[in-house]
């Protein structure tokens, strides 16, 4: 069943131009993309940087609208909804970002940090302060963290617990789709191990529809049930992730796979000549 | 570091909010000069209150003469020495910290009320309200601000609220400029991003995200200007506007005792450490709060 469809999704930039000519350069971030997920599944976003991969995340989490083209959530069109209904929207598709130690806000406890999802959509929850506490201190046994972490600092915790405060946060609404916009490239690689697991049992406890972000394509293998590729702001290439690996359709997935360190050091494209 | 984490050993069972309390003094402790800063603070806030009630010549404050006893120095009868009409200089300089310090710190915080307001407003919606907003500022900052002050007060007639007023209306382009600035980095910031994803709206992004990340520059700034305001206020009172001899204020005591140096030197000297005293205090607790209020500026 599919929770997002993304449809003919073009988005444009203008730069600013000089005082004197006033033309500014357009940019185009995003051309004509299109594709499905299903619930329940983790899709890969990948491409380099300035592919277009941030703009598509920002647009399906409404903090920008497209110039054309439409992005359908659990079968409604996001562009056709009031602000009012936009927002309650924002409760279902959440975000943990890449940079766990500027995602969080240093002034605030990490009770507070959790809390505030809950808080800015108390409307539809309705729930009460010691309710918002309780489902906090839950919501820290599941990414791992004890619950008297709540009354301390983010600059208290490593990277790798800042990161699981984050998906905490993401996971306080009880959200269907999660942005995961690329969030162990900050991490150190056992740490990243961890917080990926812990992604994946989320998943499976919760239900949950990931939309995985990231240029790495290893992470991408070993998290998603298929991917799509973006350079330029085209789509590239969508295929389930085996097939994807095992005979990439376009010059540019072949190209990347092709990149890949290989853990065979007779295949890695880092050998020397001679050893060829 | 070590410490701050042991101390909450038991969190869960204190309410966050007193934890924080308790949190924010050991960060303050860290820095003995803080404390010194506070405790003299302390101490000429409640000079500022009570410093009438206990002055030793009390009659003194309401314009008593006694040209007998003029310029006698420090002795255990006056501590301070005497002026030239004979007024005990302890009483004065005791009663002077109401005035001296209370429109001071007035004139900071309706200096810091306007000028973080404007600031933060042309900083967060930016675009023409931006421009407009900062151009006025830029206008009022290249007006000398005495000169200002000056003639905003001469225009409101002299009295001690007109003297505020006056110094917080050339006093507020500064912090309208920092929490200008201020916002816009803070604005850029992935948090503020990750509130508006999740849904938080301008007020809940302003109060709960941008301000409490925009306080420790402006309280720092509060408490280093305080000084500098109690220096304008003995200014302005200097040329006559706002405060008025025989009124005591620091400011006061130092113009009309600038004849007297520098044979009788207590004179000047005394309400001179005051203000000298008041301004360093400031900035040292300024310190201690930049410490409590920014858990990131770690030594």
């Amino acid at each position: 069943m599919t929770i997002l469809q993304v449809e003919n999704l073009t988005k444009h930039y203008v730069t600013s131009g000089g005082y004197f000519d006033g033309r500014g350069e357009t940019i185009v971030a995003l051309d004509d993309v299109s594709f499905d997920v299903r619930r329940g599944e983790s899709i890969g976003i990948v491409g380099e940087s300035g592919s277009g991969k941030s703009t598509l995340s920002r647009i399906i989490l409404g903090l920008e609208r497209p110039d054309s083209g439409r992005i359908v959530f659990d079968g409604t069109d996001l562009s056709t909804l009031s602000k009012r209904e936009l927002r309650a929207i924002c409760a279902r598709i959440q975000v943990v970002f890449q940079d766990p130690y500027a995602s969080l806000n240093p002034r605030m406890s990490v009770r507070d940090l959790i809390a505030e999802p809950m808080e800015i959509h108390r409307d539809i929850l309705g729930m009460s302060n010691a309710q918002i506490t309780d489902r906090v201190a839950e919501l820290l046994t599941l990414v791992r963290m004890e619950e008297d972490h709540m009354h301390r600092y983010p600059h208290e915790f490593s990277g790798g617990q800042r990161q699981r405060i984050g998906i905490a946060r993401a996971l306080a609404c009880k959200p269907q789709l999660i942005v995961l916009d690329e969030p162990t490239s900050a991490l150190d690689v056992s740490v990243q191990a961890q917080v990926l697991s812990l992604l994946i049992g989320l998943q499976d406890e919760l239900n949950l529809t990931y939309l995985f972000i990231s240029h790495d394509l290893a992470v991408v293998r070993y998290l998603c049930q298929s991917a799509i590729l973006i350079r330029k702001g085209k789509l590239v290439e969508n295929a389930p992730i085996e097939s994807l690996f095992d005979a990439p359709e376009s010059d540019y997935g072949r190209m990347l796979i092709g990149a890949m360190p290989d853990i065979d050091p007779d295949r890695s494209p880092f050998r020397l000549k001679s050893e060829a | 570091m070590s410490e701050v984490v042991q101390s909450t050993g038991s969190a869960a069972t204190r309410s966050a909010r007193r934890t924080n309390w308790a949190r924010g003094f050991y960060r303050f402790r860290q820095n003995p000069l803080s404390v010194v800063g506070l405790v003299i603070v302390v101490l000429l806030l409640l000079l500022a209150l009570f410093g009438e009630y206990i002055a030793p010549y009390p009659e003194h404050l309401n314009g008593e003469l006694n040209v007998a006893n003029r310029f006698q120095p420090p002795s255990a009868e006056f501590w301070f020495g005497t002026n030239e009409v004979g007024q005990d200089i302890f009483s004065l300089v005791l009663a002077g910290a109401r005035i001296s310090l209370l429109s001071g710190i007035a004139v900071i915080v309706v200096a810091t009320l306007i000028g973080t307001f404007i600031g933060v407003i042309a900083g967060y919606f930016g675009s023409w309200l931006d421009e407009v907003l900062m151009r006025f500022t830029d206008l009022v900052l290249t007006l000398p601000a005495l000169i200002l002050a000056m003639a905003i007060a001469a225009g409101l007639g002299p009295s001690i609220p007109n003297m505020i007023l006056a110094l917080a209306l050339a006093w507020w382009p500064g912090f309208a400029r920092m929490a200008r600035g201020e916002v816009l980095s803070t604005k850029a910031e992935l948090y503020v991003l990750a509130a508006k994803a999740q849904g938080g709206g301008n007020t809940r992004i302003l109060t709960r995200h941008i301000l409490p990340n925009i306080t420790s520059p402006i309280i720092v700034k509060m408490s280093l200007d305080v000084g500098f305001a109690i220096l304008a206020v003995a200014s302005l009172g200097f040329i006559g506007i706002g405060v008025r001899p025989p009124t005591p204020e620091w400011g006061v005591m130092l113009s009309v005792s600038r004849s007297n140096l520098p044979h009788f030197w207590w004179t000047a000297i005394f309400p001179g450490m005051a203000i000298f005293l008041s301004v360093l205090s400031f900035n040292f607790m300024g310190d201690g709060l930049r410490d409590v209020f920014d858990p990131r500026a770690r030594r």
